[in-house]
């Protein structure tokens, strides 16, 4: 490429410039060429998975009786984990966005977020050989304090909201955490108490599991580390609501609750249910907490005293040994098929959703 | 959570139900990542105190038994003890009820010899006799069991243990746990080093691609439908279960490229087409690809467009533009990528069960004989040795205990240590994006 | 109707005998449908200050930006009609445009020296000419620093982060930049605006000084800064260059009535009526 130099301005400077031109654009299209290569392999990569995996998937005959309960057992895991992880993520998003104190959130979001990153192994290891085993002799209890759990927090708030003197409230606006713990810890101890005392009775008998490995230790522990994903999710979809919502109704006369229920929420609604398909589809892949707490038996099974096996935790375990080409290859990937493509949809759907989301705050 | 119509109106109109609710979620989730955490250490801690020694007699079977042994759990009906292990590990346990326990006695002068390939052997003595004085026979070993004091590790009098002591060993054994291999006493060394060497290789692998790839998707396709499209793709892939990248792992690399490298190579033994630490890496690579292409086109955003202007009207090029004025700037950004997909690396299992981690491998991918990484080779990975040492160990009960020391230093290593320094660093770079704002 | 219908922007025989740094016949620019400038005719004579006067959002920093082509980064961006940089046209395909940019410099509104060191910053375009001796680097970086009459003030500091200076002595190392790699034109788009007012008149100084070697363009709104460092000045208005005249004849006696409003306005608002 010609370079231009008119007359007057021949400098060195100018010739050290026109000497290295020729390095210099290469090394422009080199990164150009970098670059494109790099875009490519990615656009190959997102091909050739669903490819690779829609070529080798066979549907031999009988594969229904070999992939739908594998399919059962990881919407059974999916749906248990859902079933505790919302009201914590849910409850937890709410207060953090809408009530608690910028030092609190500032100090929960991260804490949330590095319990995202916990290796699901060690979850995993943690339901199997302590959570499970405990269970186990506590369902009873354990069934307790579920119950026990919504009454108690709401009458201990509704009891310090009436009989509290105003001085300690207004001290304590802002850390109702710390005011819930010990009806919490209270509440455990009770329901732990009372299920010693009638563990001998026909409900306890009835509510005895099977196996130590079931869908309600898979439900605790999956729901565990599926709720950061629906916290933080719908923490943002909440915080993004403009405060001037919420201080206009509440110059109506509202409570803080009321206003974040009738119009906070629905405002929001978008993100959560974004949140909750994410979490969803997130539960669905897990492997490690699931093959190592379900015991792992394929079981059309809805109860939560039962074991399960998903998808996933099959893949781990049979894929190793499965000889390429086989009929059981062929139903493995069909398998690994029906996860990803039901990961996908999930996604797909939580995008589409956050962009409305998008849109209606965007309109506000 | 209670539905509102169940409640009375007044309590209703007059409270906030649901905020108590609210921070009730906090407050319980508060407390089950204490209790993890309380459970984890606990559990880890037992791993590594000795257990206490007793001299005990019992009925069992018409005939009157005696045993020095360390009871490792009690309750009200029982004992698990592990007597000395002569031949093997962990194949000294027994039950005893209660209810057959003639004698059961806490002798001070019990000893605990730990052998260095993990065994432990209990009886009666002076500590300091049997450390200076080397052994021969040992007057209770059956018949032909010979024993040399270099196979000693330690002697430990455990029935007289001070709380300094105890913690001193503690430390000790957690130090030997660390630095040993799994056939020397139970060891994570093999599992730490093979984290390590995959955790770098894959690095090197995904961050100059997935620098590259946010490069493109932010300073060059911008809005185009190439970038739109690319970046949906992105997100889908990157919300794919880490067991499907696995098994694409194992499709494709290994069993595809790695059977042919084979064939090609006319190898009898499966030296590519089994799994190993390159597959592995690669396979880790495309995993985390999008959580750093994220985080670095986050810090790419953050590079006001006076600097990229700036570099330019100098003449710069492009490529000259980005590499000395905007990457230098996202430095913190591309700190962070790294330091998320290295997090990520540590602590996946499952994808790595199916591309080349295994429960035990001869040797390590990094060692002294030439060419040093040896990358075809199966390693060890800490996630997969809690796997292992949790469901498939061989003694029933110190290795689910190591699995816990093992789970604790994982998550240590990933969560404390790399999680939180991204964090630290993610706000430092926000610090300096507001710094050159001004 | 516009006006350059009635009446030619520049008197005719104005530049006679002067060489042209920047010349634009009939340029047009478009931001996907948007018009931004319309039909500019404008020459730039070398080593001379040319002010660039007009209401916000006539184009003036469009059509400066035209000159380094940095309109180009922009998405949509479209480019008409002829336009020559020290004689050569900026806008054909064999102009390389690394070399256009270093032969043309630009300082900003807002100085944007990078989160270097105050020599690096300088030493910035010279690393791009491969120039890696320490020796070479420091007299080139204290050439420039003493052209932009801020040696004395960093000669002590040229270790130090570049954005610990004040932001007047950050604009002149922006300057300093711009002039180690030797460029003959200076585009400087409103530079003084953020300035307090002694900045202001040292950086004023410096451009006269600087326009023994350079030929300067400069977009201002301050009718007063015009008149202090400009030889010629150009009115722009909605995107077209209505009127282009020695200083002193814009200042005291425009051909154009809308330029006369715009002057007479501007001096009225710098003056607080």
């Amino acid at each position: 490429m010609p370079v231009p130099a008119p007359a007057s301005s021949v400098t060195p400077l100018a010739v050290r410039f026109a000497q290295r031109a020729r390095v210099r654009a290469r090394r422009e299209r080199g990164l150009r060429v970098g670059l494109g290569a790099a875009a490519a392999l990615l656009a190959l990569l997102a091909v050739a998975m669903p490819a690779f995996l829609l070529a080798s998937a066979r549907l031999t005959p009988g594969w229904q009786d070999i992939v739908l309960p594998l399919l059962a057992g990881s919407f059974k895991a999916a749906v248990y984990a859902v079933i505790v992880a919302l009201p914590l993520g849910l409850g937890a998003a709410i207060w953090c966005a809408r009530f608690a104190p910028p030092a609190w959130r500032a100090v929960l979001k991260p804490l949330f977020e590095l319990f995202e990153a916990v290796p699901a192994v060690v979850l995993g290891l943690i339901a199997a050989l302590l959570l499970a085993p405990w269970l186990a002799r506590h369902v009873f209890g354990f069934a307790i304090f579920l119950v026990l759990l919504a009454p108690v927090l709401a009458l201990a708030g509704m009891g310090w909201q009436r009989v509290a003197p105003l001085r300690w409230q207004r001290r304590w606006a802002g850390r109702e955490v710390w005011l819930m713990l010990p009806p919490l810890l209270l509440a455990g101890a009770v329901a732990l108490w009372a299920g010693e005392q009638f563990a001998a009775t026909g409900l306890a008998a009835l509510l005895q599991p099977q196996t130590p490995w079931n869908g309600l230790v898979i439900g605790l522990m999956l729901g565990l580390a599926v709720m950061p994903t629906i916290f933080s999710l719908s923490e943002d979809a909440l915080f993004a609501v403009p405060a001037e919502l919420a201080l206009g109704a509440q110059a109506l006369g509202a409570t803080r609750w009321q206003a974040l229920w009738r119009l906070l929420l629905p405002v929001a609604a978008p993100g959560i249910v974004a949140a909750l398909l994410l979490g969803f589809s997130r539960a669905l892949g897990e492997t490690m907490i699931v093959l190592m707490a379900s015991g792992n038996t394929p079981l059309l099974d809805a109860s939560p005293l039962t074991g399960l096996r998903s998808i996933a935790a099959n893949l781990a375990l049979e894929a190793p040994e499965a000889a390429p080409g086989s009929a059981h290859y062929g139903l493995l990937l069909l398998s690994a098929l029906l996860l990803f493509g039901l990961c996908l949809l999930l996604n797909a759907l939580a995008e589409f959703v956050r962009g409305r989301l998008r849109q209606r705050l965007a309109g506000l | 959570m209670a539905t509102f119509a169940s409640l009375p109106r007044g309590l209703l109109r007059r409270g906030d139900t649901g905020l108590w609710l609210a921070a009730g979620a906090v407050g319980l989730s508060l407390l089950a990542l204490v209790a993890l955490l309380a459970v984890l250490l606990q559990q880890a801690l037992r791993a590594f105190t000795p257990a206490p020694v007793a001299e005990l007699r019992w009925n069992s079977g018409g005939a009157e038994h005696t045993l020095i042994a360390a009871v490792v759990e009690q309750d009200a009906r029982a004992l698990i003890v592990r007597g000395s292990e002569w031949q093997r590990r962990g194949a000294e346990y027994r039950r005893i009820a209660r209810a057959d326990l003639i004698q059961l006695d806490w002798p001070a002068d019990a000893l605990t010899l730990h052998l260095r390939d993990g065994r432990e052997l209990h009886l009666r003595g002076d500590a300091t006799a049997w450390r200076n004085s080397p052994l021969a026979v040992l007057p209770q070993a059956p018949a032909g069991v010979v024993l040399s004091a270099a196979d000693v590790e330690d002697v430990v009098a455990v029935n007289q243990l001070t709380t300094i002591r105890t913690m001193r060993l503690v430390l000790q054994r957690s130090w030997r746990f660390v630095a040993g291999a799994p056939d020397t006493g139970g060891g994570v060394y093999p599992a730490l080093v093979g984290t390590v060497v995959l955790v770098l290789l894959m690095s090197v692998l995904v961050m100059p691609l997935g620098v590259l790839l946010a490069l493109w998707l932010h300073e060059y396709a911008g809005s185009g439908r190439a970038a739109r499209v690319l970046r949906a793709a992105m997100a889908n892939l990157a919300g794919v279960p880490a067991v499907i990248y696995g098994l694409f792992g194992l499709v494709l690399f290994v069993n595809g490229v790695g059977g042919g490298l084979d064939a090609l190579l006319h190898s009898d033994v499966p030296r590519w087409g089994g799994g190993g630490l390159l597959w592995s890496s690669l396979t880790l690579a495309l995993l985390t690809l999008p959580v750093v292409v994220i985080a670095t086109e986050e810090g790419l955003a953050r590079v006001p467009s006076s600097l990229r202007q700036a570099a330019l009207a100098l003449g710069a090029t492009r490529a000259e533009m980005l590499w000395r004025v905007v990457l230098p700037v996202a430095r913190p950004a591309l700190l962070t990528a790294l330091i998320l997909a290295v997090a990520r690396a540590a602590g996946e299992v499952a994808p790595l069960m199916l591309v080349g981690a295994v429960k035990y491998a001869p040797s390590l991918p990094l060692d002294g004989e030439f060419p040093y990484l040896h990358v075809s080779r199966q390693f060890m990975h800490l996630g997969q040795s809690v796997y292992d040492l949790a469901l498939s160990g061989s003694d029933a009960l110190r290795d689910p205990a190591q699995a816990h020391a093992a789970a604790l230093l994982l998550l240590l290593i990933v969560v404390v240590g790399l999680n939180a320094a991204a964090i630290v660093v993610r706000n430092r770079l926000r610090e300096r994006a507001r710094e050159l704002a001004i | 109707m516009s006006a350059t219908d009635i009446v030619p922007a520049m008197p005719p025989g104005l530049l006679d005998g002067l060489d042209l740094a920047l010349e634009a016949r009939g340029m047009s620019l478009d931001y996907g449908q948007r018009r931004a400038l319309d039909a500019v005719d404008l020459q730039v004579p070398r080593q001379r200050v040319t002010a660039l006067i007009g209401s916000s959002g006539c184009g003036k920093s469009s059509l400066l930006r035209c000159f380094n082509r940095l309109n180009d980064e922009i998405a949509g961006c479209r480019v008409r009609g002829d336009v020559r940089v020290l004689g050569v046209d900026a806008y054909a395909d064999a102009t390389a445009l690394p070399e256009l940019r270093r032969r043309v410099g630009m300082v900003f509104q807002k100085p944007n020296p990078f989160p270097q060191s105050v020599a690096e910053n300088v030493a910035f375009g010279l690393r791009l000419a491969g120039i890696r001796s320490r020796l070479e680097l420091d007299d080139r970086v204290e050439a420039a620093l003493r052209a932009a009459a801020l040696w004395d003030e960093v000669r002590d500091r040229l270790g130090d982060s570049a954005l610990s200076l004040s932001a007047g002595q950050q604009q002149r190392l922006v300057i300093a930049r711009a002039l180690a790699v030797e460029p003959e034109v200076l585009l400087m788009d409103e530079p003084a605006s953020m300035l307090d007012p002694i900045s202001t008149l040292r950086f004023e100084e410096l451009v006269v000084a600087l326009r023994e070697r350079y030929s300067v363009l400069l977009v201002t709104h301050n009718m007063q800064q015009a008149a202090r460092v400009a030889d010629y000045t150009a009115f722009m208005q909605a995107g077209r260059l209505l009127e282009f005249d020695t200083t002193d004849r814009i200042f005291t006696n425009p051909r154009l009535r809308g330029t006369e409003d715009y002057i007479t306005g501007r001096m009225r608002e710098s003056a607080g009526l």
